[in-house]
C-alpha cells in the first residue's frame, strides 16, 4: 500500500460523516413541510425569548379593573380572570413548555443512548436482563407514577424535569440498543477490535457516529411528546404552579372562566392554538429529519 | 394457548410488584403526613387514626439508643407495614380512604371503575370504526383529495392533545350552539363529547396504519384474481382485505387503550365525569396516600390486561401465529 492510497483512505474516511450530515440537511432543506415548520419554531423560540419584556406587561401584573376582556388593541390576546394580559403568559408559558420539552429530552436521550448502547454493545445475557427490565418498565403507568411522585414532594420544575425525563428514554433505549447491536457487527468494528483499539474510543469513534442520525431523529420526536405530557401534568395542575404558567396550565385555567354565561373563548383559543402549532411543527420536523436521516432511507 | 397465556399472565406479577412497592416507599418518604391540615389535629388523635390506618411512625426508641439501631428499628417497622399493605393487595383490599371518612378505597375505585369503563369502551369502538372506514376510503381512493384530507385529519390528530380538542368541543358544541350537554354523566348524551374527544385522535392513528396495511394487501395476487373474477370492490375490501389487512391495526389496540386510561383522567375532568380519573386526580390534590395508591395499582392492573387481551385478538384474527 502506498502513502498516497493511505492518505487517500484516510481522507475518505474523515469525508463520510461529514458527508452524511450534508446530505441529510440537503434532503431536509427540499422537504417543504420540515422547512416550513423549522421556520416556524424559529418564530415560535424568538417571540417566548423576547416577547414577554416586549409586551409591556409583566406576566404576574394583576389588573382588577379589566378582567376577563376580550382582545382589544391594548390586549392582543384579552385579559384572564385577574386581567392579567393573556399574550405576556401565553409567550412565558411558552418558554416553560419549551424549556421542559428540550430539558426533558436531553435527560431521557443521556439515559436511553447510554442504557441502550451498553445494553446493545454487552449483548447476550447482560442485554437480555436489561431489556427485560425495559420491558416491564413499558408496562408501568408512568404518568401515574409521576402524578404521585407530584403529591408527594410537591410539584416543582426539577422533579418535573427528572420525572419527564426518566419516563421518556425507553424508547430510545430500544432504538439505539437495535442500532448498536447492528453496527457493532460491522466490519470496520471488527478491524478496529483486531488492531487493538480499545472499548471506549471504539464506542466513540466507530459506533457512536453511526448511530447519532438515530439519535438525532427520535431526540426531536422526543421533544414533542415531552411537551404533550408536560401539558397533561400541568393540566391537570400537578405541572407548574401559578403565578407560573406553562400552555397546559393555561389551558386548565381557561376551563374555569368558561361556562354558559359568559364564554371566554380567547382564553381557551389562544393557549391551545399556541401548543398545538407548536407540536405539529415538531412534529413535522421530526418526521423530516427522519427521512433525511434515517440510515436506511441514505443511498436510496 | 391457554399456557402462553398462563404466562403472560405470570409475568404481570413482578410488574404489578415493583408498580406496588415504587409507590408504597415514593408514600412513605413524603414529608408531612397525610393529617397535616390548615387546623392542626389534637396528637393524640392524629395518632390514633395513623394507627388505624396502618401508618404509624415507628415507635419511640430509649433516649440512649446509638445511631445503628435507631435505623434497624425504623427498618424493621417500614417492612412490617411494607408486608401489610402488600398482604391486603392480594387480597383485593387496598385499606381505608384517608380523606373521605368510613369508605374503603376498593370501593371507591369499584364504583367509579364501571363509569371510567363505559366511557373507554365507547371511545375505543368509535375509534376502531372511525379509524377503519377512514381508512379504507384512503386506500382506496389513494392520492385523491380524500385521502391527502384524512392523512391531513391524522396528523393533526396525532399531533393535538386531547384537553386541547375536548376543549374545542365543549366550547361549540357545549356552550356556544348548545346542541349537546357540556358535562355531567347519566344519560346517554353525556357520553358523546367525551368518547369523541378519546376517540379522535386514536382513530387518526388507526387510519393511517390501516391504510398503510390495507395498499400492501391490495397489491397482492389473490386481490387481482378476485378483482379479474368479477368480485366487487365492496367485498374485497370488507370481506377479503380485511383480515390480512387488520393485524397492524390489533396490534396497536394494545397501546390504544393505554391511551384511552390515560387521557380519560383528562376527559373526565374537562366533562365532569365521576369516573376513576376524577377521584385519582382529586385523591392525589388531598393527598389522599391510600386512594392514590390504590389508583395506581388498577391503571397498572388495566394496561396489563389490555396488552393481553390483544395478543390473544392476535392469534383468533391469525391463525399462523400461535401465542
Amino acid at each position: 500500500m502506498t502513502e498516497q492510497t493511505i492518505k487517500e483512505t484516510q481522507n475518505a474516511r474523515l469525508e463520510k460523516p461529514a458527508g452524511f450530515w450534508n446530505r441529510g440537511l440537503r434532503r431536509l432543506a427540499s422537504d417543504r413541510a420540515a422547512l416550513v415548520a423549522s421556520v416556524f419554531l424559529i418564530v415560535v423560540i424568538a417571540a417566548c425569548l423576547i416577547g414577554p419584556s416586549l409586551s409591556g406587561y409583566a406576566y404576574s401584573e394583576q389588573d382588577l379593573t379589566s378582567t376577563y376582556q376580550a382582545p382589544t388593541k391594548a390586549h392582543l390576546m384579552g385579559t384572564d380572570n385577574l386581567g392579567r394580559d393573556l399574550m405576556t403568559r401565553v409567550l412565558r408559558g411558552g418558554r416553560v413548555s419549551l424549556l421542559v420539552g428540550i430539558v426533558g429530552t436531553l435527560i431521557s436521550v443521556a439515559i436511553g443512548v447510554v442504557y441502550g448502547g451498553i445494553a446493545g454493545y454487552l449483548g447476550g445475557r447482560a442485554d437480555m436482563i436489561m431489556m427485560r427490565i425495559v420491558d416491564v418498565l413499558y408496562g408501568m403507568p408512568f404518568m401515574f407514577v409521576v402524578i404521585l411522585l407530584m403529591t408527594v414532594f410537591g410539584r416543582s420544575l426539577l422533579l418535573l424535569f427528572i420525572a419527564l425525563g426518566a419516563v421518556e428514554w425507553l424508547t430510545i433505549a430500544r432504538v439505539v440498543r437495535g442500532q448498536v447491536l447492528e453496527v457493532k457487527e460491522r466490519d470496520f468494528v471488527e478491524g478496529a477490535r483486531a488492531l487493538g483499539t480499545l472499548t471506549p474510543d471504539i464506542l466513540r469513534r466507530h459506533i457512536l457516529p453511526n448511530v447519532m442520525g438515530t439519535i438525532v431523529v427520535y431526540a426531536t420526536l422526543n421533544v414533542p411528546s415531552v411537551m404533550l405530557r408536560e401539558a397533561f401534568l400541568s393540566f391537570l395542575g400537578f405541572g407548574v404552579q401559578p403565578p407560573d404558567a406553562s400552555w397546559g396550565s393555561l389551558a386548565a385555567d381557561a376551563l374555569t372562566a368558561i361556562n354558559p354565561a359568559r364564554i371566554c373563548w380567547w382564553l381557551v383559543l389562544f393557549p391551545c392554538m399556541a401548543l398545538s402549532a407548536t407540536l405539529l411543527a415538531l412534529n413535522f420536523l421530526g418526521d423530516g429529519l427522519r427521512d433525511a436521516l434515517d440510515p436506511r432511507f441514505v443511498n436510496r | 394457548m391457554f399456557r402462553k397465556i398462563a404466562h403472560r399472565l405470570l409475568w404481570a406479577i413482578p410488574t404489578l410488584w415493583a408498580i406496588g412497592s415504587i409507590s408504597f416507599f415514593i408514600i412513605r418518604l413524603a414529608p408531612g403526613g397525610p393529617f397535616e391540615r390548615e387546623r392542626a389535629l389534637d396528637p393524640l388523635v392524629i395518632a390514633s387514626l395513623e394507627r388505624e390506618y396502618g401508618i404509624a411512625p415507628a415507635p419511640p426508641m430509649p433516649p440512649g439508643a446509638g445511631l445503628g439501631a435507631r435505623a434497624a428499628n425504623q427498618t424493621k417497622h417500614l417492612a412490617r407495614q411494607y408486608l401489610r399493605y402488600m398482604g391486603g393487595l392480594c387480597r383485593g383490599d387496598m385499606g381505608p380512604s384517608l380523606y373521605y371518612p368510613g369508605l374503603k378505597v376498593s370501593e371507591i375505585l369499584l364504583n367509579s371503575l364501571r363509569t371510567s369503563f363505559v366511557l373507554g369502551a365507547a371511545a375505543l369502538s368509535i375509534a376502531f370504526l372511525f379509524g377503519i372506514v377512514a381508512g379504507t376510503l384512503a386506500a382506496w381512493k389513494r392520492d385523491t383529495a380524500l385521502d391527502h384530507g384524512a392523512r391531513a385529519f391524522a396528523v393533526a390528530g396525532i399531533s393535538l392533545p386531547n384537553f386541547v380538542i375536548g376543549e374545542m368541543f365543549l366550547l361549540v358544541f357545549g356552550l356556544w350552539l348548545k346542541v349537546l350537554p357540556a358535562g355531567g354523566w347519566g344519560r346517554p348524551a353525556c357520553l358523546i363529547l367525551p368518547a369523541l374527544t378519546l376517540a379522535l385522535p386514536l382513530s387518526a392513528y388507526i387510519a393511517r396504519i390501516y391504510r398503510a396495511s390495507l395498499i400492501e394487501v391490495l397489491g397482492q395476487d389473490y386481490i387481482r384474481t378476485a378483482r379479474a373474477m368479477g368480485t366487487g370492490w365492496f367485498r374485497v375490501l370488507f370481506g377479503m382485505a380485511v383480515r390480512n389487512a387488520i393485524l397492524p391495526v390489533i396490534s396497536f389496540m394494545g397501546p390504544a387503550a393505554a391511551a384511552v386510561v390515560t387521557g380519560s383522567v383528562v376527559v373526565e375532568r374537562l366533562f365532569a365525569i365521576p369516573g376513576m380519573g376524577t377521584h385519582f386526580v382529586n385523591g392525589a390534590l388531598n393527598r389522599d396516600y391510600t386512594l392514590v395508591l390504590g389508583a395506581v395499582m388498577v391503571y397498572g392492573a388495566l394496561l396489563i390486561l389490555c396488552n393481553i387481551l390483544v395478543d390473544v385478538a392476535y392469534t383468533l384474527i391469525d391463525p399462523r401465529i400461535r401465542l
